[in-house]
This record gives C-alpha cells, sequence and structure tokens, in this order.
C-alpha cells in the first residue's frame, strides 16, 4: 500500500537524515514524541517504505503486556536471532534465556543488554538495519532496558533506531537522553487533503476550520470526528459535539461506532481489547466461549476497528482498545479475561494465562496465585527483575494468610533490589513487615531495607537496620544471626555508626565448638571487625587470621567470601588480600556477573597500588572504568578513577592532575555512596595531597582530610613526611603513634618498617638505624615502592652526612625500583642523590610514551594473551566489531598489520 | 496489565500519590477509604506521599483509587 503523508516534509526529512546515517555506519536512535492519533505510526510505516535497502526490524509495547519480561525485544530480533554465533558465547546464552528458549537462568542483565547490542551491529556489519519500535512507552521493563541501553551506543554502527511515544504515556522514555522529534498537528491545507483522502464527504468551510481548531490538527482525530459527523453537521446546519480532549473525541468516534454493532462482534472486540497476543486463535477461542461464533470476527472486520491477516488479529489504533474496553463493566471484563485464560491453557503462552486468571480474580484463589508464582519464577529467571516483583506483589495481593503473602512480598522486594529499584524494595518489605512475625522472615527483610538503605542513603542507618535484623534472628537461628551481626560490624569497620544501635557482638552467642567451620569463621570475622572498631588491633590480627586459615565450602554465604576478602583490608594483608579478589574475579567472570568483576578489580587494584605492581592496578582500574562506562553504571565510576589518579600522582606522572580534575568533577556529577565513600574519598584526597608542586601546607590540608583509617594507614608514610615537611611536628607524631599502636597489636611488615621510617623523619642520632630496621621489616613485607622510599631516605641521610660511598648502594636499589614502577619524581630525586654522592647516574631508560587509547590499551593486552576479537569483546562487555576497530587503530599506530606480531612484541605497548 | 484491568486485593498495598498532599486531606483519606467495605487500615505518609491501605476481604483497587481521587489526589500508577 502506498502511503501518503500530508505536511510531514519536516518529520520526513528528520527520518531520511537519520537512515542515511546508518547506510554510512553513523548509527543513531531517535524518539518521535506525540499525542495519541498524531501520526506516529505513519510516519514509522513511511519510513519503513523507504528502507528497502535495510534489515528492517519492528516491535511495538503493548499496555498489557508489560509483565512479560523481554516480550517486545523477542520480536525485534526474531529476524536476526541466527547470529547467535557472532556474539561472545555467554551474551547469546544470555539472551536464549531470556527469551525463554532456555531454562537457564540470566547470569547478568548486562549480558541481555549487550547481546541486542552486539546483534544489531552484527546484522548492520553485512545490511544497515532499521529498527523501529512503535507505542515505546507499554515497552515491557525489560526490552524497555536493553533498547535504550544500545540506543545510546549506535555510534560507529550501521543501524537506526527509531522509538514513538506518547507524550502522556513516557513509560521508562521519561527523560531517555535521545535526540527528540516532536511530531504536531497538521496545518490547514494537509488537513484538507487528509479528509478528501480519508472521508471523501463534503465539509463545508467553517466546519473544516472548526474541526482543525478542535482537534489542534490532529490527523487521527480529524478524520474520525468528521466520520462521526451527520450530514447536518458537516454542512454546518447543526453544531458540533462538546469540545473534549483530543483522546477522548478520538475514543467516542470508535465507541460509537463499536456499539453500532451485533452484540457478538462486540463481544469479539472486547476480548481482543483484552488480548495481548494478537493471536487470532485465542481471541477467536475465547470470544466462542462466551458466545460469539465465527461470524463475530467478520462483522468486527467490516466494522473497520478491527484487522485479521494471517492468523493474527490487530486493533486499528491502541484508542480502539482503551475505549472498548474502557467501556466494559469490571464483571465484564472479568469474564472477559477468564475466557483468555481458558483459550491459553495447555499452551505455551503460561506467563499470559497467569496474568489473565489474576486479572478475573475477584479474590484470593490457590489457582490463580500458584500461575502468578511460576511466572514470577520464571521471570527472575529470564532475568525479568521488574516482572518477576509484578507477579509476586500480584500473588500477594492475592494471598489471604498474611505469612505466605509476606514471603511473596519479600520475593517482589528481592527482585526489585535485582531491578535496581531501590524505592520499590523499600515499600515492598515494609509491607511484608506488616504481615509477618516470622523472625526469620523479618531478619531477611530487614537485611534488605539494611541494604537499601546504606546504599542509596545513610550508611548509619542502614547499620542500624541490619543490628535490628541480627538482633531479629538471634533468638531462633544464631548461625544466620552471627552472619548479619557480622555484616553489621564490617559496616561499622567502614565508618558506620550510631550510639542507639546495639553492640553487633553482644548479639549472638558464640558458635558449639562442633558448629560448621562457616559459623566459627562468620564468629571470627565478626570479633575481628568489632575489633577493628575499637582500636584493640592484637585481638583484631588475631581474629582475621584465625579466620582467613580455616577452610570453607565455596559454595558457603557470598557474604562471608566477600568480607573475608574486605577483612585484608583493615590488615592491609597485601598478598592475601590479592588472592581473595583474584579468586572472586575469576568466578564473576566464569558467570559473567557484570558488577561482581567490577567489584574484584577495584578492589584487587587496592592492594597492587600498595605493593607497586601499579601497571597491574592501572590496568585494572581501567577495565573497571571501562566495566562501568560500557555498561552505564555511572555510580560506580568514581572507585576507579580515583585508583588511577593515585597511581598517577604516586608516580608523578604528567597527566595526574589532569586526572585528578577528571576524578573530581565525577564525583560532584556522581557523588559516591555506601561502603565505598570513605574510600572514594580517602584516595582523592591521597592523590590531592601528592599533586606536583605542591607545597607542604597544602598537601597536609588535603592529607589531614582523609578520614577512612583503612586508607590513612596506606597513606601513613606520606602523610607523616608532608606533616614533617609542613613544620607539623605535633601532627607527625600523633600520626606515628597511631600507626604504631596498630604495627604493634597487628605485627604486620609494613606497618613495623613504617614506623621505623616515621621515626627516622621525625629526627634525632636514631635515624640512620631507624631506617635499617625499616629495611629489615620491609624485606618482609611485599610493598616494594614503601622499601624504595626507605633506600633512598637512608641513602639521602648517608650522603648529608658525607659517608657517600655508604649512601651509593641504597641509592642504587632505590633508583632501580623507582625506574621499574615508572615512579617519575622518585626516581630523579634518586638520580640526584645518586649523583651528589660522586656516581654518574645512567639516565633511565626514557619510559616510551605510549600513544595507545585506555580501551586501545586493553584490547592489545588482551590479544596478545592470545584471546579471540569475540573473547576480548565478551571480557571487556563491548561488541566484537568495537573490538576490531580499536585493534585497528593499534596496529596503525605501532606500525603493524597482524595479532601475531602484536603478540611478538618484547614489551608491552601499554 | 492495563491502567483499568481488574485488580483485586487483600492484605496491605502501596499507593503513590502524585504529589504531596496537605494536612488537611492526609486527616481526610483514612476515613474515606476506610469506608470502603472491606478495607482495615489506611495509613498515609505525608513526607512519602504514600498510601498504606489495608484489606481483609477482597477489595478492587479500582474502588480505592477513585476514593482517593476524589479528594483531590492522583495516586501513580
Amino acid at each position: 500500500m502506498t502511503i501518503v503523508l500530508r505536511g510531514r516534509e519536516r518529520e520526513q526529512a528528520a527520518l531520511r537524515r537519520l537512515l542515511d546515517a546508518a547506510r554510512a555506519g553513523r548509527g543513531e536512535a531517535l524518539l518521535l514524541r506525540g499525542e495519541p492519533g498524531v501520526g506516529k505510526s505513519v510516519l514509522l510505516d513511511d519510513a519503513v517504505a523507504s528502507a528497502a535497502d535495510l534489515t528492517v526490524l519492528r516491535t511495538r509495547g503493548v499496555e498489557s503486556e508489560a509483565p512479560l519480561p523481554f516480550a517486545a525485544l523477542h520480536r525485534l530480533l526474531r529476524p536476526v536471532l541466527g547470529r547467535r554465533d557472532q556474539i561472545p558465547a555467554p551474551q547469546a546464552t544470555a539472551l536464549s534465556a531470556a527469551f525463554g528458549e532456555t531454562t537457564e537462568t540470566v547470569a547478568d542483565r548486562h549480558l541481555v543488554c549487550l547481546a541486542t547490542l552486539n546483534l544489531l551491529s552484527e546484522a548492520g556489519g553485512e545490511r544497515p538495519v532499521l529498527a523501529v519500535v512503535d507505542d515505546a512507552h507499554w515497552l515491557d521493563d525489560a526490552s524497555a532496558a536493553a533498547l535504550l541501553f544500545t540506543a545510546r551506543r549506535l555510534d560507529g554502527e550501521a543501524v537506526a533506531l527509531v522509538f514513538a511515544v506518547r507524550e502522556d504515556e513516557r513509560g521508562g522514555f521519561d527523560d531517555p537522553d535521545l535526540p527528540v522529534l516532536e511530531v504536531g498537528g497538521v496545518g490547514e491545507e494537509a488537513a484538507d487533503a487528509l479528509l478528501a483522502d480519508h472521508v471523501g464527504v463534503p465539509v463545508a468551510p467553517q466546519v473544516r476550520a472548526e474541526l482543525l481548531e478542535v482537534t489542534r490538527g490532529n490527523p487521527l482525530g480529524l478524520v474520525e470526528l468528521t466520520r462521526a459527523l451527520s450530514a447536518e453537521q458537516l454542512s454546518g446546519l447543526q453544531r458540533l459535539p462538546d469540545r473534549l480532549p483530543i483522546t477522548e473525541v478520538v475514543e467516542r468516534a470508535f465507541l460509537d461506532r463499536y456499539r453500532g454493532l451485533p452484540a457478538t462482534a462486540q463481544t469479539l472486540l472486547l476480548v481482543a481489547a483484552a488480548d495481548d497476543s494478537g493471536h487470532a486463535a485465542t481471541v477467536v477461542g475465547a470470544s466462542d466461549t462466551l458466545g460469539a461464533g465465527a461470524d463475530a470476527l467478520d462483522a468486527a472486520e467490516e466494522s473497520g476497528l478491527l484487522a485479521a491477516d494471517d492468523g493474527m488479529v490487530t486493533l486499528r489504533h491502541p484508542l480502539v482498545r482503551s475505549a472498548i474496553y474502557g467501556a466494559a463493566t469490571s464483571s465484564r471484563r472479568r469474564q472477559v479475561h477468564r475466557a483468555l485464560a481458558g483459550a491459553l491453557t495447555g499452551t505455551p503462552d503460561q506467563d499470559r494465562r497467569a496474568w489473565h486468571l489474576a486479572a478475573a480474580a475477584s479474590g484470593p484463589e490457590e489457582e490463580v496465585v500458584a500461575a502468578l508464582d511460576e511466572a514470577a519464577e520464571r521471570a527472575r529467571r529470564r532475568g525479568g527483575h521488574e516482572a518477576a516483583s509484578a507477579a509476586w506483589t500480584r500473588a500477594a495481593e492475592l494471598t489471604l494468610d498474611p505469612q505466605a503473602r509476606a514471603r511473596r512480598l519479600y520475593d517482589a522486594a528481592a527482585s526489585s533490589l535485582a531491578a535496581g529499584r531501590p524505592s520499590e524494595t523499600d515499600q515492598h518489605a515494609r509491607a511484608a513487615l506488616a504481615d509477618t512475625d516470622d523472625a526469620l522472615l523479618r531478619a531477611d527483610l530487614l537485611q534488605l531495607l539494611g541494604q537499601v538503605e546504606w546504599n542509596t542513603r545513610s550508611l548509619d542507618d542502614g547499620y542500624r537496620i541490619v543490628c535490628q535484623a541480627a538482633a531479629t534472628a538471634a533468638p531462633q537461628d544464631p548461625a544466620r544471626a552471627r552472619v548479619l551481626a557480622m555484616l553489621a560490624a564490617a559496616l561499622a569497620s567502614f565508618g558506620a555508626h550510631r550510639t542507639d544501635a546495639p553492640d553487633p557482638a553482644g548479639l549472638v552467642p558464640p558458635p558449639a565448638p562442633t558448629a560448621p567451620a562457616e559459623e566459627h569463621v562468620a564468629a571470627l570475622l565478626l570479633e575481628g571487625f568489632s575489633a577493628v572498631g575499637r582500636g584493640d588491633w592484637p585481638t583484631a590480627a588475631d581474629a582475621l587470621r584465625h579466620a582467613w586459615e580455616t577452610p570453607i565450602d565455596p559454595g558457603a554465604s557470598p557474604l562471608l567470601h566477600n568480607n573475608l576478602a574486605i577483612a585484608t583490608l583493615h590488615l592491609g594483608d597485601d598478598a592475601r588480600a590479592i588472592e581473595l579478589h583474584d579468586l572472586q574475579l575469576r568466578r564473576a567472570r566464569d558467570a559473567s556477573a557484570a558488577n561482581m568483576v567490577e567489584h574484584a578489580l577495584t578492589r584487587g587494584a587496592l592492594f597492587r597500588i600498595a605493593t607497586g605492581a601499579w601497571g597491574e592496578a592501572t590496568s585494572a582500574a581501567q577495565e573497571a572504568l571501562l566495566l562501568d562506562r560500557n555498561l552505564g553504571l555511572d555510580e560506580l565510576v568514581t572507585f576507579p578513577l580515583a585508583e588511577l589518579a593515585l597511581v598517577a600522582a604516586l608516580r608523578g606522572d604528567r597527566h595526574a592532575p589532569r586526572l585528578l580534575a577528571e576524578l573530581e568533577a565525577e564525583m560532584d556529577a556522581h557523588p559516591p555512596r555506601g561502603v565505598v565513600t570513605g574510600l572514594v574519598a580517602g584516595l582523592a584526597h591521597w592523590a590531592a595531597g601528592r599533586q606536583p608542586g605542591l607545597a607542604p601546607a597544602s598537601a597536609l590540608h588535603h592529607l589531614e582530610q582523609i578520614d577512612l583509617p583503612v586508607v590513612r594507614r596506606l597513606a601513613a608514610l606520606d602523610r607523616i613526611e608532608t606533616a614533617v615537611r609542613a613544620g607539623r611536628r605535633e601532627v607527625a607524631e600523633e600520626w606515628l603513634a597511631e600507626l604504631a599502636a596498630f604495627a604493634e597489636g597487628t605485627d604486620m611488615a609494613w606497618a613495623r618498617a613504617a614506623v621505623h621510617h616515621g621515626r627516622a623523619l621525625l629526627g634525632g642520632p636514631e635515624t640512620e638505624a631507624e631506617l635499617r630496621r625499616a629495611l629489615v621489616w620491609h624485606a618482609r613485607s611485599p610493598r616494594v615502592p614503601a622499601r624504595a622510599r626507605s633506600q633512598l631516605a637512608l641513602g639521602e641521610h648517608l650522603r648529608r652526612a658525607r659517608r657517600r660511598a655508604d649512601a651509593r648502594g641504597p641509592l642504587r636499589e632505590a633508583l632501580e625500583t623507582f625506574e621499574a614502577l615508572g615512579a617519575v619524581s622518585w626516581a630523579d630525586r634518586a638520580r640526584q642523590e645518586l649523583r651528589a654522592s660522586g656516581e654518574t647516574a645512567r639516565r633511565g631508560a626514557a619510559l616510551v610514551a605510549t600513544e595507545l587509547t585506555a580501551q586501545e590499551a586493553q584490547v592489545a593486552g588482551l590479544v596478545r594473551q592470545g584471546l579471540s576479537n569475540k573473547d576480548v569483546a565478551g571480557r571487556l562487555f563491548v561488541s566484537p566489531r568495537t573490538v576490531d576497530f580499536h585493534l585497528r587503530n593499534v596496529y596503525a599506530k605501532l606500525g603493524i598489520t597482524s595479532r601475531t606480531e602484536l603478540a611478538a612484541l618484547a614489551t608491552d605497548p601499554s | 496489565m492495563m491502567r483499568d484491568t481488574p485488580r483485586t486485593f487483600v492484605g496491605s498495598v502501596v499507593l503513590l500519590l502524585e504529589a504531596p498532599v496537605g494536612r488537611r486531606t492526609a486527616e481526610d483519606l483514612p476515613a474515606a477509604i476506610g469506608a470502603l467495605p472491606g478495607i482495615v487500615r489506611c495509613e498515609v505518609d505525608v513526607a512519602a506521599a504514600t498510601l498504606v491501605v489495608t484489606a481483609e476481604d477482597p477489595v478492587e483497587r479500582a474502588d480505592v483509587v477513585a476514593a482517593v481521587e476524589r479528594l483531590g489526589c492522583r495516586v501513580r500508577r
């Protein structure tokens, strides 16, 4: 059918530009926005008609389909699903699970988002793609999330993605940061042409003018209102109906037509309005049970309100649906939903059946609740967390027993949290708490509430709620209570504080000697974290070491495993920390769990900064940063950025000020929240205090603002040294005393070394002896940069004491380490000292400034490890085409032509 | 579900209001909603602009929404 558009030149030009850009590989998304009936769908049809040389994919949001996860996305991608083998395997697997083709669980919903982007990208690589999403405001949440993710990442792809949304129903498109094309009413000339095209009856000029004014040029309104007018009204002899909002005008016109049909056709149309599958068999089957036989479909079709084609039935416009459905009584709607549920019995469409049953229910019904429970479970497996939450909420609403209802609300709350909707989690959990007196369920609900609180609002309040959870569980399940108390104590050890909360350590008795190892580890961690909080280092060190050395089941609570790793921060046990976080990273990579990968990378990097594995730390932080950016995890970005800024500052890198500025801007835009707040702020102050050329007083001003004891200890040497240089001896002495108490209590070699170095900085006759003692302890610690700094300090001291020959040994060792670290400013200082000691220091091998961008360096590094482009893409959560793009840049910059040459390079180009 | 799909419930449901309510309306809401058969409790959280409605017998959500809207408050979907 040829579409003749009237008065749409501006919109058609915009769509043409979009298609041309996609043809040229400059993909973009566009949002058409306007009131119902204004002609968005017709514009989409027009764009499709002009895209004969493109692969066209289409889908549509359906209001009643909201609880069916990925339903709309599945329809869109169906024609290109054959390309699944071209995208990274974890993404392909996740996509199959999301579409319900397998019963596997989607490990991480980001994988479905990436699979969507990459399938479109691959399809576009062969032939440009036009993807069209009509009525996007009604997309199910999971489809909307995947498509918005894709829409923001089309740069460089041969893909055009067009959404149409109603301006009064935005769904997930409230503030979509996509280019928007507002579609308004048509002008007079176009309106006349439209009426001539579609109505074909004479309309008096003053009536035409009034129609145009009433409908504000809305094409559907114009046509339908005109069609509904009597001959007298059209000629102007009788006044037009009362002025109503355009939606109501059109709905009323449709409704008048509907009411003029035989009862059986009305029944069928009402069934079609309540149906969301569009399957003729379902609609006809359900209508049949309501007494509307085969002739009903013909009559409905003849009315023009419905079209039937190829086994599908389509209502003329969404306003037909809302008009007919809205006019039915609620008991009639229930009958219709019951009939649709009946028609779907025994079909694979069990999710739809469950929701029709729920709509038909006039009170609690076990069969309905069971069907909703199953639908929720399926949605959860598919990664449709919003849909799972909706199904569990609806099941709860139809559950009479308050305890069972609270259990379902708990499931709804947990799914909302997985969907990233903490305020919904909060509501469901609070509603459930009102229903249940089951102590353990209450504890689970409080844990969820606490998690929402500390992640989105107040760490202190979150801590109080977790304490309450532990106290609630304690009488019935001490083991569970102990894990919760341990969690509370861990939060307290990272700065959470409430005077009105009980001491977590006092909430549960110790486990029986025969209790499983996991219980003992929870108790040891609880004891350790509590001791950290009160500065009782001997107890803390003893308990934490004991916890680390107790083997537990790999399948034990993730809370235990995560906190074992986190506890290493308190003692600065670098080797163990790296081992535990690397294990976490391997598991997270195996599960393709993006958030856990990010977590393990950033935590692991922290210890590598301490040990001087700065290349690895940078690489891990960069990977975490790319992952955050690729997946839109904006709230996590400051942590890896702070690590990059710090490494640059420690190195004396010329980029350090730029990285610090970038960090500070990001901290303003996305302030860190929850338990990482103190860490990120501390690292940022440390980096600020180590900027080149800063006066000691200014540097001290930054270093004094590090609040979190963990970061204070990591930065101890810088803090003490800066205080001395700023002439603030009393501050240096106070900090040194803090560190000495820690060193004494924990016997950590790095801390003992730092204490001796600190004492040397304060001067006196013992300087040399103190530095030599520091070096003895350094030999037992993996913190290489700190060791080199003690060597440098010793060399400086000896040189100033005119013992130039003695000075050279430690200075040479220090220089070697600083050069290996790429610590430019310290290496320069060591070199100058060596020269002053009479040795002609060779100029260090100039570090070849790499020309590669961070993403290119990541890609090059992984290709050198032997990974294929597809595997690199999976690892970095990008598309294989993006990897290919970066790799070609790497080749060009390095003057090579193949991955074999890249692998053969003697040094890492990054 | 569509906006007007039947939605009978028992137990507590949370309704989010489009805008914060005034003190006067907050005082009127519990009586207006409590008058519906089956409702046993209605609590208004003015700060959070939410309404927690508890039913012991099945109640149609649309009836609750209509009662709220009669007092001039709009309920979010």
